[in-house]
């Protein structure tokens, strides 16, 4: 009987560790697909010219009512071109979306209004309290998500941009 | 093409509008040092087959599985911004001599941290506010500044009104979307220099401060580089120095008195129809005191009147002791005795009548007193 527990115990040791070690080798592994998130914020200043001119800079000096811009580059790092394609970004909390700011060359950018179904904006309604049904705001927007028709080749670059305000 | 271009627009339109109104409806702002985070993801396949997820950080993550990733952050800064506006939009109607008299403000906390305020009186010699001109100083020795006990709509003993019971001079904390009642208190009284017609502007002045230090510790925008781990101040107010502020008017309306003598001779003891002022003759003097105010009672009125050289006063001519007779006064007739000695209000020193404010009291707007005495000519 104790003998019996004993290999039971055995047995669900190893398979702890065989199931850390699987784990440890998913998250060591490396993905096609590098990922990065930017916060900026549009600044305006007066080139060498004198002209006044915008840059983006860090969102470092960010205050209720500011913009910010959000931007999204995925690099395919591998040497095999990565297909289906698709960039989720949940508009962060304490923000809303600007309408119309959402950007992507050739991507296909659909919205959510509940962060997990998404469709294009004629397609989102919201049901009132009366019962009757309005086309949503872009300020209800929770997500966005964008796209990508086509397989990026290897090395290729994909930047989405958007921009929400701060509360 | 052109058709869905223009239906494009004009959704993105609306939905700006949209986002204005809903901002403006919840003045509920994100709190100065709130981490704003963001974690973008990606799904892809390869060769047809479905990768794990790849999820964002702020300097590119190549690592698949949910919680590789690091949100991109930043704090928001604090965001310094008040109005002070003053409460009643006409002047305080005051009289000199009134206590508890105040001019009231309400100061508003409109950025997104809370903070305390410096509060500042000022005197606007010569301005013009409601139609009328400051050309009087109350002195701002007179001037003091009381701050409601709490927040408007608060549940403390604060209830927007001075009650004498407040006692800070500075705002503490006000926390954002709050607003506070403060009051500028003519103090002790309102000064006795003043003058009917007089108008004199008080300017309050407030100035953001760190809170909890009763004002005392002034904010102060964040200079140089910006960090995004950092919560800098930044002045939202109009003139980006975190100081407010708004006048309120004093207008001195005062009692105005006309006082007219008669004198009229009784008797010359001859039984004459026109009698003369000749030695002997009995004359009545007659002193009326007209409140020429439509709105304001003169408080506290008294009187004095040398007997005149060579007469003597009558006495008793209004009852079995009342020298002097009074219409509309207190006290219908009163004893002119020696230093009043009987203390009833009447007396006479060193040759001159005087009546107290216990026998005339407070005349109304518009009411009259008369006072009377008669004397015999020697």
């Amino acid at each position: 009987m104790s003998n019996s527990i004993t290999v039971l115990r055995l047995a669900m040791l190893a398979a702890a560790l065989g199931g850390a070690g699987t784990a440890l080798a998913q998250t060591a592994e490396r993905g096609c697909i590098e990922l990065k998130t930017v916060a900026q914020i549009q600044e305006t200043y007066v080139d060498e010219r004198g002209n006044e001119a915008t840059r983006l800079v860090p969102a470092a000096k960010v205050v209720p009512g500011d913009e910010v811009i959000w931007t999204i580059v995925a690099n395919n790092v591998c040497t095999t071109p990565a297909g289906d394609v698709a960039i989720t970004n949940p508009v962060p909390q304490h923000m809303r979306y600007v309408g119309s700011s959402a950007f992507g060359p050739g991507a296909q950018i659909v919205f959510s209004l509940d962060g997990s179904t998404f469709a294009a904006p004629d397609a989102l309604v919201v049901a009132e309290s009366d019962g009757s049904r309005r086309p949503a705001r872009a300020d209800e927007y929770s997500a966005i998500r964008w796209v990508l028709p086509r397989p990026m080749g290897p090395s290729e670059s994909m930047t989405v941009r958007y921009r929400a305000t701060v509360l | 093409m052109i058709t869905r271009t223009l239906k494009g627009l004009r959704t993105a339109l609306v939905a700006v509008a949209a986002l204005g109104s809903w901002m403006g409806a919840n003045a509920q702002m994100t709190t100065a040092g709130t981490s704003i985070n963001n974690r973008a993801s990606v799904n892809y396949s390869v060769g047809g087959l479905p990768q794990a997820v790849i999820e964002s950080s702020p300097t590119g993550n190549v690592t698949p599985g949910a919680g590789a990733g690091v949100d991109t952050s930043f704090l928001v800064d604090n965001l310094i911004n008040l109005s002070v506006s003053e409460l009643s939009g006409s002047a305080t109607v005051v009289t000199p001599g009134m206590a508890n008299q105040v001019l009231s403000f309400t100061i508003a906390n409109s950025g997104n941290s809370p903070e305390g305020y410096q509060l500042t009186v000022s005197e606007e010699v010569g301005t013009l506010l409601f139609g009328n001109n400051d050309n009087a100083n109350f002195g701002l020795a007179n001037l003091v500044v009381r701050v409601d006990e709490d927040p408007s709509g608060g549940n403390g003993t604060g209830n927007d009104t001075y009650d004498g019971t407040e006692s800070a001079t500075s705002i503490n904390q006000l926390n954002p979307g709050q607003s506070i009642t403060v009051f500028v208190l003519a103090s002790p009284t309102v000064p006795l220099t003043v003058i009917n017609g007089n108008y004199a502007n008080v300017n309050l002045q407030a100035r953001a401060a760190a809170p909890g230090t009763n004002g005392g510790t002034l904010e102060i925008a964040s200079p140089g580089a910006n960090l995004p781990t950092t919560v800098e101040i930044l002045f939202a107010d109009t003139l980006r120095d975190a100081t407010e502020s708004a006048t309120d008017q004093f207008s001195v309306v005062s009692a105005g008195l006309t006082i007219t003598k008669t004198q009229t001779v009784l008797d010359d003891g001859f039984g004459s129809l026109s009698p003369r002022a000749i030695p002997g003759a009995k004359v009545l003097y007659l002193t009326t005191i007209e409140n020429t105010s439509t709105t304001t009672p003169a408080q506290l009125v008294s009187f004095s009147d040398p007997i005149p050289a060579n007469t003597a006063l009558l006495a008793n001519q209004y009852s079995a002791t009342g020298d002097v007779g009074i219409t509309n006064g207190l006290v219908a007739t009163c004893n002119a005795d020696a230093n009043d000695a009987d203390g009833d209000g009447c007396g006479i020193v060193a040759g001159t009548l005087n009546v107290s404010s216990a026998v005339i009291g407070n005349i109304a707007a518009g009411v009259t007193v008369e006072v009377q005495f008669q004397v015999t000519i020697n």
